[in-house]
This record gives structure tokens, sequence and C-alpha cells, in this order.
């Protein structure tokens, strides 16, 4: 038994086994977040390529399955980053159960997450690019409805984030050959390219930025937000998989001042767009733009506090975004809409879904007390010791991000209507109340809860030397 | 022999994207997509073995027997362009290949591949850069992807024999046809599977 055996053969088993039984729909939300919630209490516990012992039997979990003359290798220094992955599959699953309808999404979901980990177990890595897009297909039905046909902002998911395929292939076939060549400098930058333009496809990096606030805008905000959660970290996983992989690439340091200015020019753009939105679905795909901007300036920093900066965003990231997510299904569901007029009272109709939204658009603009301020903070402390005027743009546009949530706030609490009323399910409000007190808990207890995440970087031992 | 063979495939793959460009009726365009593997098979099985380079051509037939099974005549005849606007197409397809052809002229040595694989390979993924660009329509997305990726396809192969990474971009292929019959199958008939 390996690794790969549990954290990606089984959930795919299970997926299949889920999408036969999708009529018992209590079931199937049963099944998925208690698989979930073992499989990453077991990446907890349980040590890979070591014995353990339970009483007089000994067992041991290997690290590398092998398949077609590739590898999938899931090692010890994997376990936070499965721990991770299946945690948030099983709290999408188990608020989807709640939310949406869609019949097929916790199959797809979950051999999406399969689809993923493998992606990250692969060896030889660039063909982890096949099973992010392999990924990409299974998501494509949970953010389309059955007979609605394709809309623009899906259709342009898929294609860009096909055309990243070929570019990180081509890379990895480049850094094959330039490893045997360290001296070409003629192929490193070739590769460099090659991934630059992959990972900016991946990332939605503009100009390629496009297709986010127009699939939010779209689709129902659950789905978006399930896979606007899991892609791009994953993602970021892989990039930092590549640059720990080559010695070459991060001894480049062009690269890094290149990933700094990207990331900036993501805050900014996100953050400005967001300022200006009149429709609050289209701020959250600016705000996973935000958000992945802030994570390429922390790798950009290229030091252990920025990998640790890097690592500890996770979690705040995350639950800002599901904690939005959960806030505008909530407006979905209930057919409020989307646009900043159909806000205005919002907080006398809708106050759990209200302070939710403002919580959580607060704690990823890094509003102080709240999950996303330390790393927010720590992060621009990192970027002004590699360059001031870097650190004025994110900051420009850190405000500007701010500055949307005050719009937002505005129309909230503008009562139109005396009295207050609770319209929001027992459900919804348990969920809106759990992710707004963790928010506001991590924001001021951060080394509580953001110390254990820094243990995913021991997949990328490279890189902390 | 071969030398004649790849310039029969050349020649198809022009042509083939140029009818797709064109947009005739939906069964042409099958037909053309039908041929574009047909061309990438041979252009592939020059350089990988003959039963790795056919899961291509199967799969690419595949993919399009989906598309082709998820149409709907009325439906996608209905929003044909108008002659002016096919003119342009083609026009633009022709530009395409121009550029093509002088990158392929000029020196240069980013992929150690043969001329003819590096134009056909390049002419796709041009022609199918091209037609997502001006695709609106899900079938239309669809067989744009395809043409991409099938360029690439021919380019990759010359440099890099895998099984796994053919199963995958045949997972890939038939994942792409799958996602453009979903999108295309009206609810009531999705409701019926």
């Amino acid at each position: 038994m390996t690794a790969a055996h549990i954290w990606i053969l089984f959930p795919v088993i299970l997926a299949i086994l889920l999408a036969v039984l999708y009529k018992n729909r209590t079931l199937v939300v049963s099944l998925a977040t208690g698989f979930c919630l073992v499989l990453s209490l077991l990446a907890v516990v349980t040590p890979i390529d070591a014995s353990v012992k339970i009483g007089t039997l000994s067992a041991q979990i290997g690290s590398t399955l092998t398949v077609l003359g590739r590898q999938f290798i899931l090692s010890d220094g994997e376990r936070t980053y499965l721990t991770l992955i299946y945690a948030l599959g099983a709290v999408w699953f188990l608020v989807g159960g709640f939310t949406i309808a869609q019949r097929f999404f916790i199959p797809l979901g979950l051999a999406m997450i399969a689809a993923l980990v493998a992606a990250f177990a692969v060896q030889p890595f660039f063909y982890a690019a096949l099973l992010v897009e392999t990924a990409v297909l299974l998501s494509v039905p949970i953010l389309s409805s059955p007979g609605t046909g394709a809309k623009p902002g899906v259709q342009r998911y898929l294609i860009f984030q096909t055309l990243a395929m070929p570019f990180i292939l081509l890379a990895g076939w480049i850094l094959g050959i330039g490893e045997a060549n360290p001296a070409d400098e003629l192929f490193q930058t070739r590769a460099a390219m090659f991934l630059g333009l992959g990972f900016a496809f991946w990332l939605a990096v503009f100009p390629f930025h496009s297709w986010m606030p127009l699939l939010a805008r779209e689709v129902h905000p659950f789905p978006v937000g399930f896979v606007l959660s899991l892609l791009p970290t994953s993602v970021l996983l892989l990039a930092l998989d590549f640059l720990n992989g080559f010695g070459w690439l991060r001894a480049t340091p062009q690269l890094f001042e290149l990933l700094m200015t990207i990331g900036v020019l993501m805050v900014v753009v996100g953050g400005l767009f967001a300022a200006v939105q009149t429709d609050i679905s289209r701020i959250l795909g600016y705000a996973v733009i935000f958000q992945t901007g802030y994570a390429l300036i922390s790798v950009g920093v290229n030091s252990l506090p920025g990998y640790l900066v890097f690592a500890g965003a996770l979690i705040p990231g995350l639950l800002g975004l599901i904690v939005f997510v959960i806030a505008l299904s909530v407006l979905a569901n209930q057919e409020v809409g989307y646009s900043f007029r159909d806000l205005r009272g919002l907080l006398h109709r809708y106050p759990y879904a209200a302070v939710g939204l403002l919580a959580a658009f607060a704690s990823i603009g890094g509003l102080p007390l709240l999950a996303g301020f330390p790393v927010r903070q720590e992060a621009l402390e990192l970027l002004a010791g590699k360059s001031f005027p870097l650190t004025v743009w994110a900051g420009l546009g850190n405000v500007a991000f701010l500055l949307g949530g005050a719009r937002v706030l505005a129309e909230c609490v503008s009562a139109e209507q005396p009295g207050w009323v609770v319209l929001e399910t027992v459900p919804q409000r348990v969920f809106l109340a759990a992710g707004t007190l963790f928010l506001i808990l991590i924001g001021i207890f951060p080394r509580e809860f953001l110390n254990g995440i820094s243990f995913i970087l021991r997949s990328f031992p490279m890189l902390l030397q | 022999m071969n030398e004649a063979l790849n310039i029969a495939s050349l020649v198809l793959v022009m042509m083939t994207t140029l009818t797709i460009l064109w947009g005739p009726r939906w069964r042409w365009i099958i037909v053309a997509l039908a041929l574009q593997y047909a061309a990438v098979f041979i252009l592939i099985s020059q350089i990988w073995p003959l039963s790795l380079a056919a899961v291509t051509l199967i799969s690419g037939w595949m993919a399009g027997a989906v598309l082709g099974a998820s149409q709907h005549e009325s439906d996608a005849d209905r929003q044909r362009h108008p002659v002016a606007g096919r003119l342009f197409r083609v026009f633009g397809g022709f530009v395409v290949f121009t550029i093509v052809i002088s990158l392929t002229q000029a020196p240069g040595d980013w992929l150690p591949i043969e001329k003819i694989h590096l134009a056909s390979g390049l002419i796709l993924a041009g022609m199918g850069l091209f037609q997502l660009g001006l695709a609106s329509r899900p079938l239309a997305v669809i067989i744009g992807l395809l043409t991409t990726l099938s360029g690439f396809m021919v380019i990759y192969a010359s440099l890099v024999t895998s099984v796994l990474v053919t199963g995958l971009l045949t997972v890939v292929t038939l994942g792409l046809a799958l996602a453009g019959a979903y999108w295309m199958v009206p609810l009531s008939e999705e409701e019926g599977l």
C-alpha cells in the first residue's frame, strides 16, 4: 500500500461510487465529508515510509507508486499539504450539502481534488500540467449547470487553463535539457519564458485574468468558490515545487524580481477593479486575483520569512474566500441579487450574510484584528525590504481593495426599512457565524492557528536552505 | 516516401484548418477534424511507434464522434456567419500560414525538430488560436482547443516519447470533447441520460 493509493486512488474510486449514488444526497454529502475528514486526519497522524504499530500489527505506507514508467511520490513532507487539501474538501462538501443542489458537484469535486494531489505527486513533475488539465476538465460540469449551455466565462476559463498545459510541458522538456547544460543561459531563458506563460495562464495573471470576474458573475458563487480555492492554491504549490526542483531557477534573482512585480501588479489590478465594481459577485473574482498577487509577492521575496508568510497566508486566504462564498450563496439562493442596489439594507434583512461578507472582505484586504492582517502586514514589510516603490504600489492596491469593502459596508448598513429580520436559514447562520468567528480568532491569535501550516514547506526543502 | 507523406500531411492540415475556419455545416467541420487527426497521425507515426501514434488518431476520431453526436441540425447551422465574415476568417488563416512559414524558414535552434513537423504543428496551433479568438459557440471553442492541442502534440511528439503523456493527452482530448458535448446537449436529453 502506498500513499498514492490512499490519497489519490481511493478518492477516485469513491468519487465514481458517489456519482452512482447521486440520488441519495444526504448519504453522498456524509460519505464525501467523512471520507475527506478521515484522509485529512490520516495525513496528520500517519507517517509515510515509516512503520506504524497498531497492537501487534505493523504496517508501512510507502511513498512511491510507479505507473507506466512514471512515479507518483507522496513523501512524509507532503502530509501537511494532504491535510490541508482534504480538510478543504471536507469543508466545501459539508457546506455544499446545505448550499447547492447540483448533483455531481461532490463526486466531481472529489475527483478534482484527487487529480490535483496526483499533479503534486507525479515525477517528473512537469507531467503535472496534464493532471491539472484533467482537474480543470472535471470542473467544467461543476461550473455549468446541465442544459444551460456554455457561458462566456466558463468557455474562457477552459481556454486559458488549457493553453497553460502546452507551455508547462515544453518548459519541462527544456528544463530537462537545461539540467544537462547548466551553463547554457539560452535554455534557461526559454524555460523561464515558457514556465512564466504557463503559470500566468493558470493563475490568471494580468492580462489573462478576464475570465475570473466573468466566471464569478455568471455562475453560482459556491462552485466558483470551490474551484477558485482549489486551483490557484494547488498551482501556487506546484510553482514552489518547480522552484524547489531546479537549482538554477532558484539562483536567478531576476525571476524573483519578476514574481514580485507581477504580484504587485495583481494586487493593484485586483484592488482597483474591486474598488470600482457595482456587482459583488465580480468582486469575488478580483479578490482571488488580489490574494494570488500577495502569494506571488511572498514567493518573490525569496527568503525563509517570505515562504513562511506564503504558507501562513493559505488558511486566512482560504477561510476568507469560503466565508465570502457562503455569504454570496445566501444572496444567490434567496434571489437577492448581486448589484450594490440589491445590497442596500442587507444588514437588516440578512445580518449573518452581511457581517460574514464584510468580515471576509476586510480579512482578505488585511484589516487589523482579522485573519488576513498578520500575513498582509508581514508581506508588505518584507516587500519594503526589497523595493520601496513596489511597496507603495502594493499598498495603494490594498487601500483600493479596502475602499471597495467600505462601499459594500455603506450599502449594507443603509437602512431602507426600519426594524430587523433574519432571513437566513439555520445552517446558513451556523456556517457564517462559525466562519466569521474563526476569521476574528485567527486575527487575534495568529500564532496558535497558523504555525502548523508552515510545515507545508517541508515539501520544498531546497527553498528553505 | 516519407517526405511525400509529410508534404501531403502538411497540405491536409492547411486544408482542414481552413475548412474549419470557413465554418460550413457542422458535419463538414467534424469531417475536417477527422481528416486533421489523420494528418496528425501520419506525422506522429514517423516519430512514435505506430501503436502509440494510433492512440492519438483514435482519441481524435472519438472526440469528433462525441462532438458530432451532440449536434442538432437546427442549432448548429442557425448561427452561420455571413460570407464577408468567412472571407475575413480565411484571409486571417492565410496570414497565420504566412507567419508560420516565415518562422520555420528563419534559422534557429528553438526546437530541434524537422521543419515540416514544426510547420505542421505551428500551423495547427496558430489556426487553433485564431479560431479561439473568433469563437463564441461551444463547438467552435472546443474545435479550436482540439486543433491547438493537435499542433502541440505534433511538436511535442518530436521531443518526448512517453506512454503516460500519450495516455493523459488522450484523456484531455476526450475530456474536451465531452465538455463540449455537455455544453451542447439540451436539458431534456441530459436528464434522460
